[in-house]
């Protein structure tokens, strides 16, 4: 799943070696497949939301993004949430249920 | 019911309109702050025709004249007039600047929820549930990062499914009120991320870590689950008992699927955080389906599974510690006994969404 070639400025998925203020995150859905994205450690997750989401062709608030089970807002960055390199996000899909 | 009618709706306007010209009751778009006084009906009307197109989107005034309703000692106050709000910036200070005048709230518990609703509280739901668009944001919970929009709040009405951001806003607030008692609840996701596509343990090891959690004699862990993107239910760990309980407002066998799950997370997890306590590491915990042990409330219409968690939950954590059970064997405990029914949905499911607005549980 790591061979994106789509050219997202912010958030480009082709991995490399991260150097300086930039790091490489996971973002991992439900079914275990994985997907790589480097990011400068103070841009906003949103970037890397967006991405995903047009990657996986579906609504924003389809997809709710936990990481170590606490919601990511769309404002937080890598650098606030203590992100480490080649850390994982988990990209759950929403819920509902009523009987 | 609550949607219908009022019978004395000369009492309270609420307009909310798209902007479209021509079309458009725009007394509150212009001057979306200006007090209100009590429009004679020939000023509405003429309001109506007039028409006049809105630059804001949509706009949303409450204004409530309540003179005949209040006692007659009142009736020569101002009357009571509440002005809000457009789109998504001033949601939140439309809901604080809502006076809660009548609070003679009870817990439902106590109560069986069956209370009228105050008429502030009408006001703010009849907002929150037919005034405000979808993608507004009517509550920032930012103990739990949740922001709860229209159309989340929207799925509480009866009879709605659920959905995650009503759990886990529900839970947090839980998390909120009972952590201090050793009440810790998990969110929705915790589960899924554990058993999908299948049973991970180091996929969430680092969850409850990162939440401080540590398992002790007095702990309760809340587990809501979503079985099959179709139904909810609640899984208590109990600690001071060794029992993994299921509650399903279904009656149903679905918590045979989860509750082994979660046991072997807890094995995995006790010895992870290297849990010296040998009443919490011997392999005697119990997993049991709640309703086939103590009374639990059943859900008959098609979609309040949802609801009955919620309060599953919360009559568990407002209980812990059991007072009686504490200090008998396991065995002989008394559990938590539930006061609320089917009947007791339509206004808990009211009551459940103005604590979300409000951010805080009623006691």
């Amino acid at each position: 799943m790591s061979s994106d070639t789509s050219d997202k400025k912010p958030a480009v998925s082709d991995v490399k070696t991260s150097g300086g203020d930039q790091i490489n995150l996971k973002v991992r859905d439900a079914d275990g497949n994985e997907v790589q994205f480097r990011i400068k450690k103070h841009t906003p997750l949103r970037k890397l939301m967006d991405a995903y989401c047009t990657r996986k062709g579906v609504d924003l608030h389809s997809y709710r993004f936990l990481f170590d089970g606490n919601r990511i807002n769309e404002d937080d960055t890598p650098e606030k949430l203590g992100m480490e390199d080649m850390d994982s996000i988990d990209a759950m899909l929403f819920q509902q249920g009523g009987v | 019911m609550f949607r219908g009618r009022r019978r004395h709706s000369h009492r309270s306007l609420i307009r909310a309109r798209p902007s479209k010209p021509g079309t458009v009751l725009s007394t509150c778009s212009q001057n979306a702050f200006k007090l209100i006084r009590r429009p004679s009906r020939a000023r509405q009307a003429r309001v109506v025709r007039s028409g006049a197109p809105s630059s804001q989107g949509y706009a949303i005034s409450l204004v409530s004249l309540r003179r005949r309703g209040r006692p007659r000692h009142a009736r020569n106050a101002p009357a009571k007039t509440r002005l809000y709000a457009d789109k998504t910036t001033r949601s939140r200070s439309a809901i604080e600047a809502i006076s809660w005048r009548d609070n003679s709230l009870h817990r439902y518990g106590r109560t069986n929820g069956r209370q009228e609703l105050t008429p502030s509280e009408r006001d703010l739901l009849r907002w929150a549930w037919s005034h405000s668009t979808r993608e507004q944001i009517l509550s920032r919970l930012c103990d739990v990062q949740i922001c709860l929009r229209g159309c989340d709040l929207r799925c509480l009405r009866h009879p709605g499914w659920l959905n995650d951001e009503i759990m886990n806003a529900y839970m947090g607030m839980l998390n909120r009120q009972y952590r201090s008692q050793g009440v810790y609840c998990f969110n929705s996701f915790f589960y899924t991320r554990l058993t999908s596509p299948s049973y991970r343990f180091e996929f969430v090891h680092r969850w409850t870590r990162r939440a401080g959690l540590c398992i002790q004699r007095n702990s309760l862990l809340l587990v809501p689950v979503n079985v099959d993107q179709r139904h909810w239910i609640l899984v208590a760990i109990d600690a001071s008992r060794r029992e993994l309980r299921c509650y399903d407002s279904m009656h149903s066998r679905d918590g045979w699927r989860v509750l082994p799950n979660l046991e072997r997370w807890l094995y995995d997890e006790l010895t992870d955080k290297r849990v010296k306590d040998p009443w919490l590491l011997s392999r005697e915990w119990r997993t049991l389906l709640a309703h086939e042990h103590q009374p639990v409330p059943r859900q008959s219409d098609g979609g309040s599974c949802g609801v009955f968690s919620l309060l599953f939950a919360e009559a568990l954590a407002c209980n812990w510690p059991p007072e009686r059970s504490r200090h008998l064997s396991p065995s002989k405990g008394v559990y938590c006994k539930f006061s609320f029914g089917q009947k007791d949905v339509p206004v808990l499911r009211k009551r459940i969404a103005l604590e979300l607005l409000q951010q805080r549980l009623e006691r």
